[in-house]
């Protein structure tokens, strides 16, 4: 392995790792907030009702198909039905927003139902509406449920994006790909992205740990396995 | 009864009282079906303003069905419910051939809930807010009083209930009596017409059910109606004006506290309190 080789690339990919990031962030932000709407509507739809099954087909078209397929289909699909070519970078948001709300959606739903009934028996008692039920109530107990399935989600879509390359977005794998095949260096180029997507993945999952154990706690007891596997201090 | 008087009110509460004579919770042909089992069987009861009803009777009698029918938590199959002349769960539409009745949409049961209070065997705070806005929250987002006036009011209540040093704790902080008293302050905070009770200490131990059960001894002298379900026969005793005693989803028996619990009349009663007297 070429070492001064990979510390010299280094500063080459960092354009390319910003626009990792920025499509990951973007992209999680957007699913994050459609895939709350989707999954809650999708708790108080009745039972046989159209759209339910509108999300629940969505929620299986998206598990059911390789992101690649669904990077190509809004690469292919996307210009013709809104008249014009996005730019790559909105391109990709798009590809990995579907593919990340089809996911999250189902991280809403469970983690909203996982939320005992006497919470919503005790919030009706009150007079409280189904939307202050869901907003006061049930959301900001389900936030923290969420985090661990959703810090998944982050470290997935983050590594998703590398399929991006397919349709020539500039991020890191395609940045990483075509300095190997310049340089034949292909072996150093390939250790140096599992690095750097390691080191994104580790410090935004760090993140969201302590959004579990600091900002989500209500007074909760930190578990010792939890702060000890963060390095948190209660 | 709460102590900020002079704030806005709501519109249920301005109604004049009802005439004299009419019970303020009125209860008829109240009927609940789960497939064929029967849970509530024709249950017919009245409870006037400021008086405490204790429901009794074993486990499966139908006695908290009963009381999550008045809220409309669980919806009753049949029968009617009026709190204070206004039906519960439904209302009547005038149409070309005639008054029919209709059921309630969610945000009018709402509406109505507000006036009920009520207490769960398993307090059910909300796990996300301390004490004090677990009281707030209602008055706050329910009635759109400003939060500070909210929380203010939730001190008193606090107070009320002998818990002012908790109000930042949160419910995981907290005893099951504490959780309890904070739940009932919960209630108090929406100013309700009636508060029920669903077997308030029957997860406590003796001296956290000692502490709840004085907390509701103080708010049955300040007057407030309540209908309490509960196996604490001795508080009943004490507590009560009126006791029904439930067996298979029916009242076998119905009177003042004392002539039920002391001198019951039905058979089934009578074996009912031997076990529970020992």
């Amino acid at each position: 392995m070429d070492f001064p080789f990979m510390v010299q690339t280094l500063p080459r990919l960092v354009a390319p790792l910003g626009l990792t990031i920025g499509v990951s962030l973007v992209s999680l932000l957007l699913a994050t907030i459609l895939g709350v709407v989707l999954g809650l509507l999708r708790v108080i739809c009745p039972v046989n009702n159209p759209l339910g099954w509108l999300i629940d087909g969505y929620v299986e078209l998206v598990r059911g198909t390789p992101i690649i397929i669904q990077i190509y289909a809004v690469h292919f699909l996307l210009p013709p039905l809104l008249g014009s070519k996005l730019p790559l970078f909105w391109e990709g948001v798009c590809a990995l927003t579907l593919n990340s709300v089809g996911y999250q959606i189902e991280i809403v739903r469970a983690a909203v139902q996982s939320i005992p009934q006497g919470q919503w028996e005790a919030a009706r008692s009150i007079g409280m509406t189904n939307r202050i039920i869901l907003c006061r109530i049930l959301l900001p107990q389900a936030a923290r449920q969420m985090i661990p399935p959703l810090t998944n989600e982050l470290s997935n879509l983050v590594k998703a994006s590398s399929v991006l390359s397919v349709v020539a977005l500039f991020e890191l794998h395609k940045a990483g790909s075509s300095i190997a095949s310049s340089s034949f260096k292909f072996v150093e180029m390939l250790a140096l992205q599992a690095i750097l997507y390691f080191a994104l993945i580790q410090t935004l999952s760090w993140g969201t740990g302590y959004l579990e154990h600091h900002v989500f706690r209500y007074g909760r007891k930190p578990s010792s396995f939890g702060t000890e596997a963060w390095g948190i201090r209660a | 009864m709460v102590a900020n008087k002079n704030r806005e009110q709501d519109p249920p509460a301005q109604k004049p009282s009802p005439e004299p004579g009419l019970p303020w919770l009125r209860i008829e042909h109240l009927h609940k079906f789960y497939g064929s089992l029967a849970a509530v069987i024709d249950v017919n009861l009245q409870v006037n303003r400021g008086q405490q009803v204790v429901i009794v009777g074993a486990s499966g009698s139908g006695k908290s069905t009963l009381l999550r029918c008045i809220n409309y938590l669980e919806t009753p199959s049949r029968g009617q419910i009026w709190l204070d002349g206004d039906p519960i769960g439904q209302h009547p539409i005038q149409t070309a051939s005639g008054m029919v009745w209709q059921a309630d949409t969610p945000n009018q049961l709402a509406r109505k809930r507000r006036q009920i209070g009520m207490v769960f065997q398993g307090f059910n705070l909300f796990a996300h807010l301390n004490a004090l806005d677990n009281i707030a929250i209602g008055p706050h987002r329910v009635l759109g009083r400003p939060q500070a006036q909210c929380r203010e009011q939730a001190r008193a209540l606090l107070a009320k209930v002998h818990l002012d040093r908790h109000a930042d704790h949160y419910p995981s902080q907290l005893s099951g009596g504490e959780q309890q008293r904070v739940a009932i302050a919960r209630a108090l905070a929406m100013d309700p017409k009636l508060i029920l009770f669903d077997e308030p200490t029957s997860a406590l131990d003796p001296r956290l059910t000692h502490e709840v059960l004085q907390v509701m001894q103080e708010l049955a002298e300040e007057g407030l109606t309540m209908v309490v379900v509960t196996h604490e026969i001795h508080f009943a005793r004490r507590f009560a004006d009126w006791v029904v005693y439930m067996e298979q989803g029916q009242i076998v028996e119905t009177g003042a506290a004392g002539d039920v619990l002391n001198r019951p009349q039905q058979a089934q009663t009578q074996r009912f309190l031997s076990y529970v007297m020992g």
